[in-house]
Formats: structure tokens, C-alpha cells, sequence
């Protein structure tokens, strides 16, 4: 018996986009001339599997490719050479079978009904898919249960806030309970409130170990929370795959915490940070290694009256910054563009 | 423990190759209870808004009156044209509203293609196991159609009232041939702008031109119009098998019709021929999409 094939297979995918060079200086003849044809590489020879159970986080700045690999590997766009396979399917010659397999959300756009109420878009898609009335009942309850939506889904997509509409995304993304999911920034300008309904939820469906999820994010606190393995994207290329403690753990020194006290606090003594500098009440603190922001943020409380902690060095951008200042030593290692076994 | 975590495994899902089900709107029954969940869905939410609702059917009533009132100052002058009596015009009138208030109410969302691609819904819908042209078909219920097949009905009324014309079994069973026909035409050539907009974004004002074109041409004689217009709205841009033609053999004028009687009969061929390579181009359009966008 032949082993199942992987949740993701993504083999040497290549994409390109056309764009025309636009010609210098000013000239009657200018509308008349031939512009020249450029190709830009969105993905160059791409490859990654990931296997059932797994949750990536999928990271690089704008433009690097994230959001083209995630519509090559949904089927919204086919590559140019490569494949890319969702349980050994084709997504995109076998788009409406695979898409009882996955479900998608794609950052602030929304897939709801714009006229319609949330409800009737959660029963249009009953319909799509097929679902039997007690599981649709069931699966929307537990959706519901988590992320707090029956207050408002009989409210028209329209007037929803944006916090409304995505935990309304996300749910119509999981209601036929796909196996795969692909979350392409779902928590971007949330607020931090549904930003942890969120995480919650993708926790809990991390934790069943039957989801596979591949999440685009620019927030490394959500990436430390929910993603074991990471991969980095830079202009088009895999430039890391591995472990999340092997690429947050490099970024680490680079993080600081600034504290703002009511009054000056006098020689400070932590066990989770040291102090980096001070001045009159603002304290720069570097945590230790290991330790976590809400130990620190803990121990600081505890003893003083804080005005206010910042943690700076969490964003993605801070660890691929770092990344990059490190490059020789990544490429190296990321040389291989295939994901672990 | 979170609600969540207590969810049991997907059963498509594990550590074998998921189960993937047909979708029951692969089934043509499957496809008419989806359409009309959603346009129930639809009316019930404008209905909700009684003021956007009056205003989606003013709409439609608007336009087609537009049309008829330019068309009655048209007979307050010349009560004959080309031959054609009022009746008669009214005729070609009324069937190519019916087909479009038709067109309108089934397939009018296609009209909405560049707002879903714009607004990332498109991609959407080829996440879904059902059809996308489906989703698009049914992305909202076309209220406005209403008022385009009010006006349509009132049209015919009053065409049948002027009319002297012997209506047998076989001359009522080609009247609603020639409306499927104009319905089937209409959509055929909008499916071919559609592709088109697929593929170049700055396409997107051909619907309205479609629309504008068969408002102003489609509703009189051919003979009225030079043989330029007459050749393209025949065999280029044929809306003249949307109304015209029909119209001209159930009125006794297929004799003198441009080109040749024959073309009175050839509305059915010419509507499946536009919605078989106008199906061609929607699909050589989404592939073009999925390589480029």
C-alpha cells in the first residue's frame, strides 16, 4: 500500500508577471513608440511539502511572494512551470473537488454575501457544499461558541465592522470543516480583542493535530503562538524553512522593552531582562533569553507602578531584518528549497 | 476546554487522502435549489430596505420607459416606418425587452464581472465546489429585473391591442421561441464581453455599450437603418435576431426583410451558435485569468 500522498506539494513552481518598461522623457511620438516586455519573477522555483497535522507560518515582506504562492496553491493561479498538489490533487483541474478539502480566507476581503446578512451567507454555503442540516447546525454553534458571532449575523455583511466581517470570513472558511485551510493575514487590523478570538480559534484547530494550516502574517507574536514550522519568502524564493525557534531565537537579541515608570525607578534588578539603559522614568530593557514577554511584563507590575510597557522586535519584519543581516549563513542553509519529510 | 478543541475530526479528513463528495450543485436540481436559495436570500434583504427596493424596480421601469417615450415621440411623427405600422414596431419592441427583462432577472449579475474581480470575490467563487459562472449568475437577486419585464408585459399589451394579426397555436409557440431566442442572443453576447473583460480590464465598458446599442437599434425596422448598419446588426452584432426578424415573420414583413426571408427562421441557430462560443470564450477567458491575475 502506497503511503497518502502530503496535505501540500508544492514542486518547483515558477511564476512570472509581464510588466512594460516605460520610456524616458517627453515626446509627441512616445504613445506611437514599442514599449519593451518585462518579466518580473514572482516565485522562482518554489518548493515545499507539508505534510497533515502541520501549521506553517508562511512570512516575507510585501511583494515577496507570499500571496502569489498562496493562489498557486488554492488554484487561482496556475504557474508557469511546476506543480503544485493538495492531497495529490490538481488544484486547479480538479478545483471543485479540492475545494471541499480546503477552506480560504484572503486578509480583508471578504467571500460573505456584501448584501446579505452573515446567516444567509453561512446557509448559502450549507447549500454549496452540500452539508446535512445537523452538522451545519452543530459545526456553526461551535463556530459560534468561539468567536461570538450570533450578536451580529443577522446584521447585512455591509454594515459589519471589520472585526465582525473577518470572524464572519473565517467561520464561512471552516463551516464545511476542511482539512486544509489557507489564511492569507487574517488578523490584520483587527483589533487585539478579536485578534485573540482568532488565535483561539486556530489554536484549538491546531491542537487536533487533523488541520493542516498554512497562515501569511506580519505579527510574530501570532507566528510564536500558533506556527511550529515557518517559511520565508524573499523575492520569490524559499530563503528559509525549519523550525520557528531556529529563526524567532536569532531575531531575539535584537528585541527590547521599553518601560515607562510613574516615578523614576531607582537601580533596577530583574530576572527576566536587563537593562539596556535609563533615563528620568523610561527604562530599556533587553529580556533574557528564554523568557517570555508576559513573565516580564509580570515581574515589572508586580514590583512598580508602570505607566507603560512596549515591546518592540516582534514584528516579522524585525526577524526577517535579521534574517537578512545573517544572509550568507541562511542561504546556505535554506540552499534546498524542499520542506522537511 | 474550548468548543473548539472538542471538535470532532473532519471525516474528509486524517491522515489518508480526504474523502472528496461530488457537490450537490454539480446536479442541474441541485444548481435551481442553490439560485433560488440565494435570490430569496437577496429579496428578502432588499426587501428589508423597502426604499432600495422601490428604487431597484424605478430603476428598471425608468430605462424601458426611456426607450418607449423615444419611441412614441419617434410614431408621433412618422406613423409608418420602412412599412412597419405601430403595432408592428411595438412588436419588435416587446420581444426584445421580454428577452432582456429575462436576460435580466436569470443572467444579469454577469454585468456585476468587473465589481466581483475588483473586489477579490471572483476568486471567491473558484474556491467553491459549485460552477463560478453559478455564483456569479446568482451573486444577487436582480430586483431591477422586475421593472424591465413590468414595462415589457405593458409593451405587449398594448402591441397585441393594435396588432391585427390571427394568433394561432403555432404563431404564439414562435412568439416565445423568439423571446427564449433574444434571451439566449443577449446572453451569448454578453458572456463574450465578459471573456473580455477577463482578459483586459479596460473592457468592462462594452456592457453598457451592448446594452445602449440594442436600446437604440433593436427596437425598429432594419430597413430603417443604411445597409452598413443593416449587414452588421445581422451578421456582426446580431441583435437584429433578438427582435427584428422574429417580429418581421409574425407580422407578414419577412418578404421584405434585408438579405433574406429565410433569416426569419434562423434566430435559434444564431442563439445557440452565440451561446456555444460565447461558453468557448468564458472558459478560454477564466483560463487566461487563473495564468495572468
Amino acid at each position: 500500500m502506497s503511503a497518502p500522498p502530503p496535505a501540500i506539494r508544492v514542486d518547483r513552481v515558477t511564476k512570472t508577471f509581464r510588466s512594460w518598461e516605460s520610456t524616458e522623457g517627453r515626446s509627441w511620438k512616445r504613445p506611437f513608440q514599442r514599449r519593451r516586455a518585462r518579466r518580473t519573477a514572482a516565485l522562482s522555483e518554489v518548493g515545499m511539502t507539508v505534510e497533515t497535522g502541520e501549521f506553517i507560518g508562511l512570512l516575507g515582506q510585501n511583494g515577496a511572494g507570499k500571496s502569489t504562492l498562496i493562489k498557486v496553491m488554492t488554484g487561482l493561479l496556475l504557474p508557469e512551470s511546476g506543480t503544485a498538489r493538495l492531497y495529490g490533487l490538481d488544484p486547479y483541474a480538479d478545483r471543485e473537488r479540492n475545494a471541499h478539502t480546503m477552506g480560504v480566507t484572503f486578509g480583508q476581503r471578504t467571500q460573505l454575501w456584501w448584501d446579505l446578512p452573515a446567516h444567509d451567507s453561512f446557509t448559502i454555503l450549507r447549500d454549496i457544499y452540500g452539508l446535512p442540516e445537523a452538522e451545519f447546525r452543530a459545526t456553526l454553534t461551535e463556530l459560534n461558541d468561539v468567536l461570538a458571532l450570533s450578536s451580529f449575523w443577522d446584521t447585512p455583511v455591509r454594515f459589519l465592522s471589520l472585526g465582525q466581517r473577518v470572524r464572519c470570513d473565517l467561520a464561512a472558511a471552516l463551516l464545511h470543516r476542511p482539512p486544509l485551510l489557507f489564511l492569507d493575514e487574517p488578523t490584520i487590523g483587527l483589533d487585539v480583542l478579536v485578534k485573540d478570538q482568532v488565535r483561539t480559534l486556530l489554536g484549538d484547530l491546531a491542537r487536533t493535530g487533523d488541520h493542516t494550516i498554512v497562515l501569511t502574517t506580519h505579527d510574530m507574536a501570532e507566528v510564536e503562538a500558533l506556527c511550529r514550522r515557518l517559511v520565508v519568502i524573499d523575492a520569490g524564493r524559499v530563503v528559509f524553512d525549519g523550525e520557528r525557534g531556529e529563526l524567532a531565537g536569532a531575531a531575539h537579541h535584537r528585541r527590547t522593552v521599553v518601560v515607562e515608570f510613574e516615578t523614576p525607578p531607582g537601580p533596577l534588578s530583574l530576572r527576566t531582562a536587563e537593562v539596556v539603559s535609563a533615563d528620568g522614568t523610561t527604562v530599556h530593557l533587553r529580556p533574557h533569553p528564554g523568557a517570555e514577554q508576559r513573565q516580564v511584563t509580570d515581574e515589572l507590575l508586580s514590583a512598580h507602578s508602570v505607566r507603560s510597557v512596549v515591546f518592540d522586535g516582534t514584528k516579522v519584519e524585525d526577524v526577517l531584518r535579521t534574517l537578512y543581516a545573517r544572509r550568507p549563513e541562511t542561504a546556505a542553509a535554506a540552499a534546498p528549497t524542499g520542506g522537511p519529510a | 476546554m474550548s468548543p473548539m478543541s472538542a471538535m470532532p475530526p473532519s471525516p474528509r479528513s486524517g491522515h489518508v487522502k480526504p474523502l472528496v463528495p461530488e457537490s450537490p450543485v454539480r446536479r442541474p436540481v441541485g444548481r435551481m435549489r442553490l439560485a433560488a436559495v440565494i435570490l430569496r436570500a437577496g429579496v428578502r434583504s432588499q426587501l428589508a430596505n423597502r426604499a432600495d427596493f422601490a428604487m431597484a424596480i424605478a430603476n428598471g421601469v425608468t430605462y424601458q420607459v426611456t426607450v418607449l417615450l423615444f419611441a412614441t415621440v419617434i410614431f408621433g411623427r412618422f406613423p409608418s416606418l420602412a412599412g412597419w405600422g405601430v403595432g408592428e414596431v411595438l412588436l419588435i419592441n416587446s420581444i426584445r425587452m421580454l428577452g432582456h427583462g429575462l436576460y435580466m432577472l436569470f443572467f444579469g449579475n454577469l454585468g456585476l464581472l468587473p465589481h466581483l474581480l475588483r473586489d477579490g470575490r471572483f476568486d471567491a467563487f473558484r474556491t467553491r465546489p459549485a460552477p463560478v459562472l453559478l455564483q456569479v449568475f446568482t451573486y444577487e437577486a436582480p430586483v431591477n429585473a422586475v421593472g424591465d419585464l413590468v414595462v415589457a408585459c405593458a409593451s405587449l399589451s398594448v402591441c397585441l391591442s393594435l396588432l391585427d394579426v390571427e394568433w394561432t397555436v403555432g404563431m404564439v409557440a414562435f412568439l416565445l421561441a423568439a423571446v427564449v431566442g433574444a434571451l439566449v442572443i443577449e446572453l451569448g453576447l454578453n458572456l463574450h464581453i465578459a471573456a473580455l473583460v477577463l482578459r483586459f480590464r479596460g473592457s468592462e465598458s462594452l456592457f453598457f455599450w451592448l446594452d445602449s446599442v440594442s436600446g437604440t437599434f433593436g427596437n425598429y425596422p432594419l430597413g430603417l437603418f443604411p445597409w452598413v448598419l443593416q449587414g452588421a446588426f445581422t451578421f456582426v452584432l446580431p441583435i437584429a435576431f433578438a427582435g427584428f426578424y422574429p417580429a418581421a415573420w409574425l407580422t407578414g414583413h419577412a418578404d421584405t426583410a434585408p438579405f433574406s426571408a429565410a433569416l426569419a427562421f434562423a434566430f435559434p441557430a444564431v442563439a445557440a451558435a452565440l451561446l456555444w462560443s460565447g461558453l468557448a470564450w468564458w472558459r478560454r477567458g477564466v483560463a487566461f485569468y487563473a495564468r495572468n491575475n
